[in-house]
């Protein structure tokens, strides 16, 4: 059990900086997710944590410890591979307990000690099988015995599910979360998948290009983003932008919006009377989550609710509800916004029709800093926002 | 599920931490393995390779005599006759046996390619003289070529009395047996690389073209030889590279003969460096040996190595 | 496969295809010919010979040949048949095959999974070794060989053998081991598995199909070489190719042309069987020459 510090590591690829200055710090016992589109370092930054790559500067922490000038094996750490990484000659039992053959552990504990961890993963059928006559499930599972059976500080999974079907992938997820919640155990887990983040993580921490966009609980993270990219690559379907001018209006702000077809519809935003004064007269996108833009019939939750009218251009049911895709007013147009309508809608694409949008879950955006300047769900924080960020914006 | 609750326990059969340093050796294992190797090629093969243009560039006869004489003994070997053959024997082996070896090979593949009865077996006929020695093959073809007993009697028994097959023993034909032994022994081996290229290619290709009406032999001239490029050059930088280094073959058919009309400069070089005792001579010529393998290979090494390493990619 | 030239539609694509039939059994009977020449030859009595007929079969089987080539033949003064030579072919060979794909076989892992600075170069300097023409290094290597005292030696050309078949052992492993997932290395390192346990329990054990290959093409080309075994070797440590060739070439009086034919025979048979037995693999070791990665 540790905590995991990560200390503004850099690292570059020849004249390419994968790395800009990441700082993260995990509890003992968190489940850390690092999640960003490919490219945006989360593998760099797990090798780095890992030792299979060494770091330009910064410092990796394991219970308070610098490693990073120690090799992989000293770091006390298990890893589970996208490819499992099986050994093709070793039996399951053997892949399990090979990390204990350099520990000189004897044959007869060994084999003991895989038994056990092979119980536990429902693996003890294949004990004596070789990888190549597993599904990809159980590959899986052997994988994960093997880091199970190390007893490790900190774990790491480097996409473990991505070479799964999906059906196979909620199961397995399902599991993951088990053995953490088991453990309690430090973990790092990589993915791509944003739902896998959501559903596994305590703390998220969201990548692009090499720099930290945010770190927080998947609820931060999906309800007060700090930037359109955070807002728009969690949850999904992704987040809806729309752009408007604020006016001032006392503690208010009013937002005009430009519709596609010219027209002009307005929503009434809380934001207090510091940001409206400071963004009065100025563009700002507005960000609302599907499930926050819906049609007259749809039962609406908890929340306050104002209407504009807009062109409806396609619906496509999906049985519980219907998903309604409508043209967004941000440059370029080729943008588009889906909202969440009820399975018996009335709504008829080609024709205008009423949104219902739930201002209390909003978030609005400065366009030029595409930083976070209000979020309706944490109304308190919007005055902070707006200072904090172009600060480490400097600095990052 | 699989993992219940309570069920995992902390194993106490291992130690808690291994702090165990790495030591410098455990760091540098890689490159300690390569170490013995290393030397190997630096004394045996760039070592000698030095060594031996050096002797080319001395004043050694009989004996080693390393007094420096710059490039007399380069001049005096393009001075003389012999290697004269001997470089105007390469042009004309070369050529033959790259025109031969590659169109045969050529051929049988894509006949093999049509879905043969007995491919496997086929296939292990015309490989198989690449298995042997030359000195083998070399002795059956001296005995099938010889003038007495040989083809010539068998067209004689067959009727053609007249005719007359001592190329053997002819200076100007003598290099033609060994053309022809070459072509037998390699032909084979382009073969597979042509086959193996030909099995490449995406057959939905053919079939879409085949759709569109294009006749087989269109096809195989305008999609399927054009994408045979890289088995071509293959193909002839070995026969090249095979050409040059044709030593064994020579030998046992012919030995060089009549005379020295089908002399190679692999076997000038062992004449003069080991029979005739004239080692800067010798030197010489496996110098030029080596630069004419030199600008044919590392180009070909450079660009098969780098095209390896950019479909690898990053991983 | 692609049959497109010859679908089985019309009489045309019938002529054709007996066609390429027809072709293809004229070469298979080309490339058989001079063995089938060998083998003929050798069961023949010397007068058949003389009498001509060279494709014609045996009248009546006759083992002089064989007999005399296996016991009797003379190499030089020595009049002791092959068998010797096989003898020391077989000793060179083995040697000359063991001790070089070992050796391949750790470099060839340390170059593709160990990777470190200069690794490439490393490895595209080794391999310009594999396609030198051997003349360059033939008169420094004799010198040296008689320096240390192996001159003439079958231990000298042993060594020979070891010396310039790394490269091509190397060649072949480091081109296995470059597809294999780098993620096993990487398990490995956090798992604490060492290099050599590592290479030894995971990587060698997966290795057995270019080790035959690493086999057989030392086996084949050391048995088969002409160059270095005549220059390195005299009477008593002679191989086989170079009996063969100095029995055929110095023969005096009459050519017993049976007797040559089969100790040609005898010569090339250990190299033919393998390639029989395995010739997927030969096949194989001749490509990885030709085509790197």
């Amino acid at each position: 059990m540790a905590t995991l510090e990560i200390v503004n590591v850099r690292k570059s690829f020849g004249a390419v900086e994968v790395l800009k200055g990441v700082d993260i710090k995990a509890e003992d016992g968190e489940f850390l997710v690092l999640v960003g589109p490919s490219g945006c370092g989360k593998s760099t930054l797990l090798n780095s944590i890992a030792g299979l790559q060494s770091n330009d500067s910064g410092e990796i922490r394991i219970d308070g410890e610098d490693v990073s000038n120690l090799h992989p094996k000293d770091r006390d750490i298990a890893m589970v591979f996208q490819t499992y990484a099986l050994y093709p000659n070793l039996s399951v039992w053997e892949n399990i307990a090979f990390p204990l053959e350099s520990r000189k552990v004897a044959k007869k504990e060994r084999r003991k000690e895989a038994e056990r961890v092979a119980e536990l993963l429902h693996l003890t059928d294949y004990l004596d099988r070789k990888p190549r006559q597993l599904s990809g499930g159980q590959r899986q599972r052997v994988a994960m015995g093997r880091a199970l059976v190390r007893d490790p500080q900190v774990f790491l999974f480097d996409e473990p599910l991505s070479n799964l079907d999906a059906k196979l992938r909620v199961v397995m997820r399902t599991e993951i979360k088990k053995m953490h919640r088991t453990l309690g155990t430090t973990m790092v887990y990589v993915t791509h998948d944003q739902i896998e983040a959501m559903t596994l993580a305590t703390k998220i921490v969201v990548l692009k290009g090499g720099e930290v966009q945010q770190v927080g609980s998947p609820d931060e993270v999906y309800n007060t983003p700090a930037n359109m990219f955070v807002a728009g690559f969690m949850g999904s379907p992704s987040m809806n932008f729309l752009e408007g001018t604020l006016r001032q209006a006392g503690q208010e702000a009013r937002m005009d919006i430009v519709r596609p077809d010219g027209g002009v519809v307005a929503l009434v935003l809380p934001v207090g009377e510091a940001l409206a004064q400071e963004f009065d007269g100025r563009k700002v996108i507005i960000g609302v989550r599907p499930e926050a833009m819906v049609d007259e019939e749809s039962e609406t939750k908890d929340g306050t609710y104002q209407q504009i009218d807009w062109p409806l251009e396609i619906l496509e049911p999906t049985g519980a509800d219907t998903i309604a895709v409508l043209q967004s007013n941000l440059e370029g147009g080729e943008e588009e916004m889906v909202a969440r309508f009820a399975a018996r809608t009335s709504a008829r694409p080609g024709a205008m029709v009423q949104l219902n949008i739930d201002i209390s879950a909003v978030v609005l955006f400065d366009p030029d800093s595409e930083k976070a300047i209000y979020h309706a769900a944490a109304p308190e924080e919007a005055g902070k926002l707006v200072h904090l960020h172009p600060a480490r914006n400097t600095a990052g | 599920m699989a993992i219940t609750d309570n069920s995992i326990h902390v194993p106490t059969s291992q130690p808690r931490k291994l702090r165990k340093g790495t030591t410098w050796v455990g760091r540098n294992l890689p490159w300690l393995t390569l170490l013995p190797t290393g030397i190997l090629g630096a004394i045996f093969i760039y070592g000698f390779i030095v060594l031996t243009i050096y002797i080319s560039m001395s004043a050694s006869k009989l004996v080693p005599d390393y007094t420096f004489v710059g490039f007399e003994q380069w001049a005096k070997l393009w001075g003389m006759r012999r290697w004269g053959i001997a470089v105007n024997n390469l042009f004309v082996f070369s050529g033959l046996f790259i025109l031969f070896a590659t169109t045969i090979g050529l051929v049988l593949a894509i006949l093999l390619d049509q879905r043969i009865r007995h491919e496997g077996a086929i296939r292990t006929i015309i490989l198989y003289p690449m298995a042997l020695s030359f000195i083998v093959t070399g002795t059956a073809w001296k005995w099938i070529l010889n003038p007495g007993l040989g083809i010539e009697s068998l067209l004689h028994d067959w009727g053609f009395v007249e005719a007359q097959f001592d190329w053997l023993v002819r200076r100007d034909r003598a290099i033609y047996t060994v053309v022809l032994a070459a072509v037998w022994q390699s032909s084979g081996f382009i073969m597979a690389i042509f086959l193996a290229s030909l099995r490449g290619i995406d057959p939905s290709i053919m079939q879409s073209a085949m759709m569109d009406g294009a006749s087989s032999w269109r096809i195989y001239r305008r999609i399927i030889i054009p994408q045979l490029r890289p088995a071509f050059f293959t193909a002839v930088v070995i026969l090249l590279h095979m050409a040059i280094k044709s030593y064994d073959l020579v030998i046992a058919l012919t030995n060089g003969g009549p005379g020295t009309a089908t002399d190679l400069p692999s076997t000038f070089m062992y004449d003069y460096a080991f029979d005739r005792s004239r080692i800067a001579i010798g030197a010489a010529s496996a110098t030029m040996m080596l630069f004419t393998i030199a600008a044919i290979i590392v180009p070909y090494l450079y660009s098969e190595l780098r095209s390896h390493n950019r479909s690898r990619g990053h991983a | 496969m692609h049959d497109i030239v010859l679908g089985e539609r019309s009489t045309t694509d019938r002529i054709l295809r007996a066609l390429v039939y027809a072709i293809l059994i004229g070469f298979v009977l080309f490339y058989l010919a001079p063995l089938y020449v060998m083998v003929v030859t050798s069961v023949k009595s010397l007068e058949e010979i003389l009498a001509g007929g060279l494709l014609n079969l045996p009248k009546k089987l006759d083992f002089y040949g064989w007999d005399e080539a296996w016991n009797n033949a003379c190499v030089g003064t020595e009049c002791r048949g092959m068998a010797p030579f096989m003898i020391n072919s077989l000793i060179a060979s083995t040697l000359a095959t063991i001790i070089p794909t070992a050796i391949g076989a750790l470099n060839g892992y340390a170059l593709s999974l160990w990777r470190f600075k200069g690794s490439e170069l490393f490895f595209g300097m080794l391999l310009f070794g594999a396609f030198i023409p051997f003349q360059i290094v033939l008169l420094p290597m004799a010198s040296f060989l008689g320096w240390i005292g192996w001159s003439s030696s079958l231990t000298g050309l042993t060594f020979t053998y070891i010396v310039y078949g790394l490269p091509f052992t190397t060649l072949y492993f480091r081109n296995f081991f470059v597809s294999f997932p780098i993620d096993l290395v990487n398990a490995a390192k956090i798992d604490g598995i060492g290099y050599f346990r590592f290479f030894w329990r995971v990587a060698l054990p997966s290795s057995v199909p270019i080790m035959i290959v690493s086999v057989i093409w030392q086996f084949t080309n050391t048995w088969n070489d002409f160059l270095f075994a005549s220059t390195m070797t005299k009477l008593e440590s002679a191989t086989v190719m170079v009996a063969l060739n100095n029995f055929v070439e110095v023969a005096n009086g009459v050519k017993r042309y049976n007797v040559d034919m089969a100790a040609a025979i005898i010569a090339g048979l250990p190299t033919l069987v393998v390639y029989l037995v395995a010739g997927r693999y030969f096949l194989r070791g001749l490509m990885a020459g030709a085509v790197k990665g």
